[in-house]
Order: structure tokens, then sequence, then C-alpha cells
């Protein structure tokens, strides 16, 4: 008796708690809702009407690198290459950076585009790891191609070497196995172009290129992917991209611009030292690095995105490749934010301070753990038999119901603003899975987030260890 | 203990009736958004089957109008403008044909455009949206006005210029770019904000396409913006202007570093060998990218001698500077054997890339 | 016979105005959308001219006049391209083109050009 009154105590304290963070929660998204319509409803206005010929005909518009790293792509390097030569951009080169395949990328690639050796002078802004050769072509055609080979050193270290390599001062950091739209180039430095402050970074929305139809590295036809696990991501990636990104980037709060696409100035990532290698987070910690040195040194900057969908993904079917995939991003978030747990909470940083590294600490990194916390204390409750069966379904009804409403915005966000999925059937598949998600989909994230800060804890006692193994290990695609 | 307990079952009811609400009122909101979803799916299916069907006919008819000589032109403008030319919607697509087709052809059919353009209302709807309040539709009508090169009265547009919507004051900018038959730059006299890339870009297509008077862009060489500065540097190489070289030469002297290096490159382009004289008394003191900047202009129209003068003043932790240098240096197809001219033994062992890269080549690795 | 040209270019605007104006000249014109698609009509059938834009999907009009310079050196090539840079002008030449025309175009002049080039052959 006397046990199960105190456990009525806690359990009252946590559902007000419960809440609490709920209210939070719901501000939070009533907030992102609020400035991402905006936000989007400004980008149509002002696109709308205009288009980028004016852009492409010009001689002074900068020039840009864009920098691929590949590890063991032989099946689809020439292919990507291939796609990549063929955007819409009057100046620009492709710097793929071979990170010490073990297959057969780099003669395949010299075989196909007839690359011969250059001289292996380059810059050193960034130490790396050692280049064994610098190629380019001969023929006419491939000339804006060049392929770095150099040792294993993981993705941000082949980045780091390509910035080194490249010759451009904008430079557009992307995965070789994207595909991107052939104005991508042309859209994504538009920020770069209409701020008269210095541009840092300006990123993009990545989209699931599941099932859809390919040929030669363009999407011809978009389409639902066919297994519920991919259609899952579709949702994480509306409610990720159109709903947060779009709205961090009203209040210009924007902590990560995705590493499979994203265009950086040269000048401002070589100050801030370039990708850090010791992290799994690389892209997310770059941003923030690069908005903290600027702020600390009182340089007006900005961070621009764009909403169109220029970069097509594809994402895990795989359980295991997803669970692998949410354990490298949550310990890419913990890494970041305590690197950086400088900047939470401190007016001095502004927006980034005072909101965007509190969310991500708060319901990036910690609410799996809440929700997992909770599950446990569930579970304990139900051993005793002290779930009261009539509180156990309002709140489970109150949660389920709010994750429904949240993927249902995001749906609808995607229907005001670029409507890519256009058969009916797609727009009521994704209905369906979101109703499943948060039952099916959502505990197997939750786990690999959880497992994440776990796997993070035991590896840093570790850490001697892990520095000796050497920097080859860590790469991971 | 009794009371405990009796509270508590007063404070559940509480945080469950909380709870029950805001279910409820969370699937309220979902039901509206999929009905909002279902609904806009159904409004823009309509207007794609419409647009595509549209076009089509816009895009026959601008055919006809322009290229068929047996096409009766004012009774078929009417004949199209009554029949198929109903909502604002249909307006919209009609200005946007009209637009790419300006953008595509030149010539006589670019005269057939606007015949086209007045006969089918077009003018009428967008000084119509002008005079509305909502500042996209006047950037979208100014965008059209300025693309077309067709003037409306001025009271109109020129309270525009200081709008507070920095979307329309650009549009109107490049309004009266494209529309004045002299002088298009003279806003730049009165620009008090800096010129972005992209206005750059576009005022330079506009020169380029629109066959408008190029000024002379001395005018602008001591204007208070870097950019317009910088901007006029780089018209300066684009229009061949070489008059105005002297004062390129003079910006090598200017305040700002970015003023300097455009003057660098626009030097270089217009292959000034001249200039090299003051940019190499200037490199010792100059910014990173604009003694690289240097390096690269000795390249373009400098010679052995020139490059041999700096390499004292590159020191030993400029290690970039330092591979440029020998970049430039292996470019020149010169008669002096390689590490002679690169000065191996004396100025540069202090070097330690240089020094890296130099013997590789020497050995011929 | 009528003379048969191959129209490569994407801009559906553009791909309508040529075939109007090319067939009024009594010319037979069969369009391809994309570089892929145009060498396969290549294979298939025999043209007296090719007019193409630069900038295709899939495969690169350089790609595409390369192509055509090596498997059939005897069709003319007009190339129909927004660029106006030198250096990509040049280039188009050095490939072997005959003509190049840069957008905005005036439609009689294009097809003043068309009729020398195929009267040249």
């Amino acid at each position: 008796m006397e046990l199960s009154i105190n456990i009525q105590d806690i359990i009252h304290v946590l559902s007000v708690l419960f809440l609490v963070y709920g209210l939070v929660i719901i501000s939070g998204y009533i907030f992102s809702a609020f400035f991402s319509i905006i936000e989007i409803r400004d980008y149509k206005r002002k696109n709308n009407f205009q288009d980028e010929v004016a852009l492409l005909q010009s001689a002074n518009l900068p020039s840009i690198s864009v920098l691929a790293p590949a590890y063991n792509e032989e099946a689809n390097v020439v292919e990507n290459i291939r796609s990549l030569l063929t955007l819409n951009y009057p100046s620009f080169e492709i710097v793929i950076i071979n990170d010490g395949s073990k297959d057969g990328s780099l003669q395949k690639m010299i075989d196909t585009f007839k690359l011969e050796p250059e001289e292996l002078v380059h810059y050193h802004h960034i130490p790396t790891q050692k280049v064994r050769g610098i190629y380019r072509s001969k023929v006419k055609a491939y000339r804006n191609l060049r392929v770095i080979d150099k040792e294993n050193g993981g993705k941000a270290d082949a980045l780091n070497t390509g910035i080194n390599c490249c010759n451009h001062d904008l430079i557009c950091c992307i995965d070789v196995d994207c595909i991107l739209e052939r104005n991508a180039l042309l859209k994504l430095i538009r920020p770069f172009l209409n701020d008269t402050k210095r541009v840092i970074a300006s990123g993009g929305i990545i989209r699931v290129a599941n099932n859809c139809v390919i040929e030669d590295g363009r999407i011809l036809e978009v389409r639902l992917p066919g297994t519920f696990i991919a259609r899952a991501q579709i949702l994480e990636y509306f409610r990720a991209f159109l709903m947060g990104r779009m709205a961090w980037s009203r209040v210009d709060g924007l902590l990560l611009i995705s590493g499979a696409f994203g265009m950086f100035d040269k000048e401002t990532v070589i100050e801030a030292g370039g990708y850090d290698h010791s992290t799994v987070g690389e892209d997310m910690e770059l941003l923030v690095r690069m908005r903290r040195i600027m702020r600390e040194q009182n340089i007006p900057y900005s961070v621009g995105f764009v909403p169109d969908p220029l970069c097509w993904t594809e994402v895990p079917e795989n359980k295991e490749i997803l669970l692998r995939q949410r354990n490298r991003w949550a310990r890419g978030t913990v890494e970041t934010l305590m690197k950086h747990k400088k900047m939470l909470f401190n007016p001095r940083y502004g927006v980034l301070g005072l909101l965007s590294t509190p969310y991500w600490m708060f319901f990036e990194w910690l609410a799996p753990i809440f929700e997992f916390i909770g599950i446990l204390f569930f579970a304990l409750l139900l051993v005793l038999g002290l779930v009261n069966l009539q509180v156990f379904a309002i709140f489970f009804m109150v949660i389920y119901s709010f994750s429904v409403l949240f993927s249902i915005t995001a749906i609808f966000f995607e229907e005001y603003s670029f409507q890519q999925y256009k058969k009916p059937k797609y727009m009521f598949q994704l209905m369906r899975t979101a109703l499943l998600e948060p039952l099916l989909y959502h505990p197997i994230v939750m786990w690999a987030a959880v497992k994440g800060n776990i796997d993070l804890l035991r590896g840093k006692k570790s850490w001697g260890q892990m520095t000796r193994t050497g920097l080859g290990s860590t790469t991971k695609k | 203990m009794q009371l405990n307990s009796l509270n508590e079952l007063e404070n559940w009811p509480y945080i469950l009736k909380v709870n029950l609400i805001l279910s409820i009122f969370f699937l309220i909101l979902t039901f509206l958004f999929v009905g909002l979803v279902i609904a806009l799916r159904i409004l823009k299916n309509r207007r794609e089957a419409h647009r595509a069907k549209f076009d089509a006919k816009l895009i026959d008819f601008f055919n006809h109008f322009m290229f068929d000589d047996d096409f009766e032109k004012a009774p078929e403008l009417g004949d199209f403008k009554f029949n198929h030319l109903r909502s604002s919607y249909d307006h919209k697509l009609a200005i946007k044909q009209v637009l790419i087709f300006d953008e595509n052809l030149k010539g006589e059919s670019s005269a057939a455009l606007r015949e086209l353009f007045y006969g089918l209302g077009l003018y009428t709807f967008l000084v119509g949206d002008l005079k509305k309040k909502a500042w996209f539709k006047k950037a979208r009508a100014l965008y059209a006005f300025s693309r077309l090169g067709i003037s409306v009265p001025q009271e109109l547009v020129l309270p525009l210029i200081k709008s507070k919507k920095a979307e329309v004051r650009q549009q109107a900018m490049l309004y009266f770019l494209n529309t004045s038959k002299e002088n298009p730059l003279s806003f730049l006299d009165e620009l008090d904000v800096e010129l972005s890339l992209w206005q750059q870009v576009f005022i330079e297509n506009s020169l380029v396409n629109f066959d408008l008077e190029v000024p002379d862009f001395a005018r602008w060489f001591n204007h208070d913006k870097s950019s317009v500065v910088i901007f006029c540097a780089k018209m300066v190489v684009s229009f061949n202007q070489f008059q105005n070289i002297p004062l390129l030469i003079d910006a090598l002297d200017h305040t700002d570093a970015a003023v300097r290096e455009q003057a660098i490159n626009s030097l270089k382009i217009m292959e000034v060998p001249d200039a090299l004289q003051l940019m190499s008394a200037n490199f010792p003191y100059e910014s990173p990218s604009n003694k690289r900047a240097i390096l690269y202009a000795i390249k373009k129209i400098g010679t052995v001698k020139d490059l041999r003068t700096l390499a004292g003043y590159i020191h030993k932790e400029e290690e970039n500077l330092q591979i440029d240098y020998y970049k430039v240096a292996s470019g020149f197809d010169s008669e002096i054997p390689v590490h002679k001219l690169l000065n191996l033994d004396t100025i540069t062992q202090d070097w330690p890339d240089y020094q890296n890269y130099a013997q590789r080549l020497l050995q011929g690795a | 016979m009528k003379s048969k040209i191959l129209v490569i270019e994407d801009n559906p605007m553009v791909v309508k105005s040529l075939e109007f104006k090319l067939k009024k000249d009594g010319y037979e014109v069969v369009v391809a959308q994309d570089g892929r698609t145009a060498m396969k009509l290549l294979g298939e059938t025999h043209f007296d001219l090719i007019l193409t834009d630069l900038m295709l999907p899939f495969i690169s009009g350089n790609e595409i006049i390369e192509f055509i310079k090596t498997e059939y050196p005897l069709i003319p090539v007009i190339v129909l391209s927004t660029s106006t840079q030198e250096d990509i002008i040049t280039e188009a030449f050095t490939l072997g083109v005959d003509d190049f025309i840069t957008k905005p175009f005036s439609p009689n002049e294009l097809s003043l050009r068309v009729k020398r080039t195929l009267a040249k052959v």
C-alpha cells in the first residue's frame, strides 16, 4: 500500500512533466509550421516568375568546384560522373576524391574518361592524408573533371583534400551517388548572389530516390517506394526539411546543411579549419563551427536555404543499415553539441545559442532518451500491475494523434509547395504510412538513437585505443 | 492517507481531461489537414491540366501569328482574347509564354510579340497588377515590363524604387535599366546600398542583350559603395573600355581589398603589362588573396624577371603562396634551366613546401 | 525530295517554333528532346542536317557533336545555344560544327542559315 501510493505520486509528477514537455513540443510544432509556411510562400512568390537563364549567360558568375568523395563506388561512379558533367552552369569543375578505394574505381575512371596524371601540386590549407595522384582528362568533353587519388582517411578527410586541390572559391559538397537536378547549382548559388552580406553556406532539401524511375542519372518519374520503411523515411524527410529546416532558415537558426548536398564559401571553411574527421557528424559540425566563428568575430553573415527539390538520394530499406545510419546521426549530434556546448543558452550566439542549440539538445538528442526511459518505466508499472488501462489509453491517444497530425501537416506542406508525388494513390499511401509510422517505424529510429548514445559512452572509455587504430577504420558510407 | 488518495482522485481527471481535450483537438486538426491536402490536390490537378492545354494553345497561336503569312491577325487576336483568355491565371500563363518566346527569339519576331502583348490585353492586365497592393504582384509586373522593355507611365514606377520590399526595389531598378532610352545606369548615382552579385549579373545581361547604350563606367569609379566600383571594373573588361585603364590602375590603391583584387584581375584580362610595376610595388603589403592574384597576373602578362623580384617577399610561412609561385614559375616556357628559374639555392631555400615540389620537379617525378 | 532535319532541343517552345518554321520552309523535321534519343534516331534514319542545343539532358551537346562528327562526318551540324561566351563558341567550331546561332535567335535568319548550310553540302 505504502509503495503503491508513492508510485502514484511519482506518476502524478511525471504526468505533469509529460504535459509540460508535450506543450513545449506542441509550441515547437506550431512555431515550425508557422515560420515554414511563411518561408515557403515567400520563396514561391519570389521565384515563380523569374528564371535563371540570365544567370547562365554571364561570364561573371562565380565558378564552383563540386567535390564528391568516392569510396568503393566502382559499380556506379562512371555513370554518376557522367550525369554530374551535364549540370547546367556556366563555369564549374567536378572534383572526385577517390578515398583509397579498394576496388577498381580509379582504374575505371581513368579508362572511361581518358585521364592522365597531372603535377602533384596542391595547397595545404587543411592537413590531410597523402595525395597519391591528381588526374585530368585530355578529352575536351570531360575537361571539367578532375580526379584526386588519396590514401584512405574517411569522408571528412576526403572533402578536406578536395578543398586543398580545387580551383574555385565556392565549393559544393555532394555524395557521389546523389542525383542532382540539372539546375541544382544555379538554384543553390542564388543565396550567394542575392545577399550583400558574406554568405558562408547554402543548403538544399534532400529527397528520397528509392523506386523513382532513373535514367542516366536523371529522375524521370517520381514514385513512392514500395517498402514501408522507405515511405516512413519520406515522411521523416518532409518533416525535417519542409517543416524543420524551412522554419529554422526563416529565423536564421539553421544548424545543419546535409552532407549530401551543400554549398560553402571556401575561404570561410578554410578559416574554420575544414571538416573535422574526429566526429561522425562532420556536416553538422562544420556549419556550427563556421557560424560560431563568424559570430565570435562579429562578421555579419548569412546562411541560405533552397527548398526546391534538387538532390535525390537512396535511403536504406534494410533495417540493419537504417539502424547503423541513425546510430551514427545520433552520435554526430551529441559530438557536435558537446564540442560546442559553450554555445548552449549563451545569448552571445543569438538565435543559435538561445533557440537552435537548445532545440537540438532537447528534441534531437534527449527526446529519444526520455522516450526510452518512459517506455522502461511503463514496462515496470506493467510488471507491477499498476497500469490503469483507461489512463494508458488516453496518454497513448494524445501521443499518437499528435504524431499523426505532425506527419499529415508535413504532407500538406509537400502538397502546398512542390507536390512531387503526383499520383493520387501515392497521397493515400503516404497518409496510411503516417498512421502506421508512429507504431512500426518510430520505435526503430528511437532505439537506434539510444544505442548511438550508449555506443558513444562506451567508445569514450576506449578513446585512446581508437586513435591508435588509425583513421582508416572510421570510413563509412 | 485517505485524504491523499482523495486528492489523487480529484487530480487524476484533470490531467486526463486535458489530455483528452488535446487528443480530440489533434484529431480534428488531422482531419482538417487531410481535407486540405485532398482539396489542394484536386485544385492543383485541375490547374495543371488546364495549363498544359492552354500552353499548347498559346504556343500554337503565337506561332501562327508570327510565322504564318496567311493568318488574319486582327480578327484572330480578338477571337483568342474573348474566347480563351478568361481568368487572371490565363493572363499569367499568356504573359509567361510571351516572356519565353521573347527570351528565345529576336529580330522581326520580337516586334510581332509586342503586337501580341498589347493585342491580348496583357499590358492592361499588368498595369492593373502594378497598382495592386501585394508586393509580389508589383514585382512580377515590373519584371515582365523590364524583360520586354515596355514603358509604363513614370508615376506608376517611380515610387517603387524606394519600396520597403527588396524584391520590388530590385525589379524597379531593372525596369529603369531596361526601359530608359538614355543613360540606363543613372540609378547607380543615387544607390546607397551595395549591389548584389545577382544585380550585377542582371545589369550586365541587360546591357548585352537589349542593345542599350553602354555607359562610360568611369563615372562610378569613385562611388561610395565598393560593389559598384567592383562592378565597373568588371564592365570595363566586358565592354573593352580601354580608355578607363588608368582608372583601373588607380584602383590598385583603393582602400578596399576586394576592389583591388578586381582591379588586378581586370588588368590581367585586359593585358596591361604597365600595371605590373604598381602591383609588384604593392605586393608586400597586399592581402593573401591579392598576392595570389598578382602572381597569376604575372603569369599572364609578365615575365620570369617580374616573378623573381617578388620571391624575396614571400615568407617562409606563406606555404600556399609558395605553391602559387611554383605553379606560375613552372608555367613559364623559358630557356633558363628550371632550378635557376626557381632560385633554389638562394631566396627560396627557406620555403619547406616549395623545396619539396621543386625537388620532385627536378627529379622528373 | 524534302531535306530531313534533326532538331535536338529540350525547350518545348523552341521546339514548336522551329518545327513550325522549318516545316513551313518545306523541310521534314524530326525532334529529339535529349541526346540519347538523338543518337538512337541517327542510327535509324538518314538526316541532311542537325540542329542542336548545347545544354541537354543525359548527354552534353559537345559529346553529341563529337559523336556525330566521328560517326556521321558528312551531316552538317548547326548549334543553337544561349552561350555567348567566346570559349564555348570556339570549342564548338573546333569540334567541327558548321554554324553557331545564339539564342535569342531570329527565325528568319535561322531559316536562311539552314538553307545556306544545306546548299553547301
